[in-house]
């Protein structure tokens, strides 16, 4: 019998980001709110279909980082099926991850947020894009979009094609890599690391310039969470969860994402698709926390390789021990480019990434798991529910952009107060409140460049709930 | 090299037809064809663009008031590339301008449109699409073999 479902937002703006700003009687920026108006249902709607069908499903809630999907959804898969994946097919997965890593954060540097830091926020929007870049400095853009190309590369000669290759499934990967193709990405890998430090190198020169920036985007101490090895070490892949504050203390460690409800609550606030996900034990919204790329290093004790060790060391001088700004977001990515780098030419010189069996197989035998895995943005987590058949009864997604939310919304309120005085929306906040958004990274940075520009509107409230004024772009 | 870059999004109907195109193309193995297959334009392809001799590409597209297959020269000069940025929804003349300019070379370059009808989420062609598929093949094929592009002017 077919069922028909009627979704009726509140509010809906197609492919735009929206802002509130709240006024108080004096005119205070009291609160900001970043609404997601795009509904999903993802979560919904495998309701009864087969476990194995979710790493291609889930793949496609996203065309920039649907290999972290497949990925946690097949370590999902591994518990259900309760079965150890083979060495091959563990470290397959790892390049993967690897190579997602790289042409996400190239993308985010080079094409998102690179025109921004390189032309100035307050150049022309129509030339404040990619093309702006490519015409001030032909030779960056060059390695950036090689740098992209390298880690599509790895995807694709992993997975046969770039986006939503149907590859990692429960209990290991499909197919091998063959050898020719190992030797190809081995030869690709000195320029794609060299671009990644000639590229942190270029930021760091010009971290002096963005003061300003540094302090307003999103600085404030919240916790970070996301995955380490068990002796600390930086994780992108398996691992347990750790979460440590502001000040760089450890607040737990050892956790293990099939316990994520112990830890982990989801606010949901009536304006917004989006959830907010908080540390359950300092409740709501208390226990606002980050992920990402800004976490991730923050929470590590080690990159784990020497180059990216050595550049964490500077990372944390520079924001002074623990980095609270935002703005590091840009910093972190580029590190970890770097370490991507130096984690495959490990791994393209180990003899198990070329082993033949790459995939262990079973039945159900676990009616719950939960898997997890660093996508580009944060930690993702995948919950899943089976009858005896292998049928999904339940599914939880909680997916980085979401983790962000709350800090997202205080980096707008930041910058906000920074910026707004009276009720009117000043020129130069569009622009900063873009930029503070798109430090994060989140999948929104999709819809960022359609006319060179983030489709954005910003709404200033008063305390009535009155508009005072209202700006939209795009 | 000559080089054919088939482009769209497969759940969504018709606009699978480039990559179809594209798919069939590829398993013909031309020598010294190409044949690519893509979800989108985007950067990455300037290059293997610039490398190239000639480059056609493929696309459905929403048939207005020309129901016909339709091939035309993509602009590949500076001030009619200029409407074409790289951003979400990249266009043929962005790339080729791209090529030029990061890789010193901008081949000939064509556009082969395909009329579709249906562009809502499924896996397969509508009829007009389907029958489209067919002529833009010979069209795509008399191409690859070097005969006048301009045959059949948009």
């Amino acid at each position: 019998m077919s069922q028909r479902v009627i979704i009726d937002p509140v509010t809906r703006i197609e492919g735009h980001a929206k802002v509130s700003i709240f006024l108080d009687d004096a005119g205070q920026v009291t609160d900001a709110r970043f609404h997601v108006v795009e509904f999903r249902g993802f979560e919904r709607f495998c309701l009864g279909r087969p476990f194995w069908e979710m790493a291609g499903l889930s793949a496609r809630i996203c065309g920039i980082c649907p290999i972290s999907h497949l990925l946690a959804s097949a370590k999902t898969g591994d518990q259900l099926i309760a079965v150890k994946v083979p060495p091959a097919g563990e470290k397959l997965r790892r390049l993967m991850n690897l190579g997602q890593l790289i042409q996400s954060h190239a993308l985010s540097f080079f094409h998102l947020s690179g025109p921004d830091l390189l032309l100035g926020w307050d150049s022309d929007p129509a030339k404040r894009n990619v093309f702006g870049l490519i015409a001030a400095n032909p030779d960056l853009a060059r390695k950036g979009i090689r740098l992209r190309q390298f880690g599509q590369e790895v995807i694709e000669d992993l997975g046969g094609r770039k986006i939503h290759p149907a590859w990692a499934v429960p209990g290991g990967v499909r197919e091998p890599l063959a050898v020719e193709k190992r030797d190809y990405l081995r030869g690709r890998l000195p320029e794609a690391k060299q671009t990644a430090i000639e590229a942190l190198n270029l930021f760091k020169g010009m971290l002096d310039k963005f003061r300003d920036e540094t302090s307003t985007f999103g600085n404030f101490p919240s916790l970070f969470m996301g995955l380490v090895r068990p002796d600390g070490t930086w994780e992108h892949h398996d691992g347990v969860i750790r979460f440590v504050d502001g000040f760089g203390r450890l607040v737990a460690d050892g956790l293990d994402a099939n316990d994520y409800q112990d830890f982990i609550g989801e606010a949901v606030e009536n304006d917004s698709y989006l959830k907010s996900p908080y540390y359950k034990p300092l409740g709501y919204p208390h226990g606002i926390y980050r992920v990402g790329p800004l976490a991730r290093l923050n929470i590590a004790d080690r990159m784990g390789v020497p180059l990216a060790d050595k550049e964490l060391n500077e990372f944390r001088q520079r924001g002074q021990g623990t980095a609270k700004s935002s703005f590091f977001y840009h910093y972190a990515r580029l590190i970890e480019i770097v370490a991507c780098c130096e984690y495959l030419e490990q791994l393209f010189d180990d003899p198990d990434v070329l082993a033949g069996r790459v995939r262990s197989t079973g039945g159900v035998n676990q009616h719950k798991a939960v898997g997890v895995s660093e996508a580009p943005r944060g930690t993702l987590f995948h919950h899943y529910e089976v009858d005896d058949d292998g049928i999904l009864t339940k599914v939880n997604l909680i997916i980085a952009t979401g983790q962000n939310n709350l800090a997202m919304n205080q980096t707008v309120a930041q910058i906000a107060r920074h910026y707004v005085r009276g009720p009117q929306i000043p020129e130069g906040m569009l622009n900063r409140v873009e930029a503070g958004i798109r430090a994060f990274d989140p999948c929104l940075s999709c819809s960022t460049h359609a006319a060179g520009a983030m489709p954005l509107e910003i709404r200033l409230v008063g305390p009535s709930g009155e508009v005072l004024d209202q700006v939209r772009r795009g | 090299m000559i080089l054919l870059i088939g482009y769209g999004n497969e759940l969504r109907g018709d606009d699978s037809v480039g990559p179809r195109l594209a798919r069939a193309v590829a398993a013909r193995n031309l020598p010294g064809v190409l044949a690519l297959d893509v979800h989108q334009l985007t950067p990455e392809l300037s290059e293997t663009i610039a490398r190239s001799a000639r480059v056609l590409f493929v696309d459905a597209r929403h048939p207005n008031d020309n129901p016909a297959v339709r091939l035309a020269p993509v602009p590949t000069e500076p001030q009619e590339a200029a409407a074409g940025s790289l951003t979400h929804f990249t266009e043929p003349a962005g790339l080729v301008a791209l090529a030029r300019i990061l890789f010193g070379h901008a081949p000939p370059a064509w556009l082969l449109t395909i009329p579709g009808r249906d562009f809502g989420f499924s896996e397969s062609l509508s009829p007009p699409a389907e029958g489209g598929l067919g002529e833009a093949l010979a069209l795509a094929y008399n191409w690859l073999a070097g005969e006048d592009p301009c045959m059949k002017p948009g």
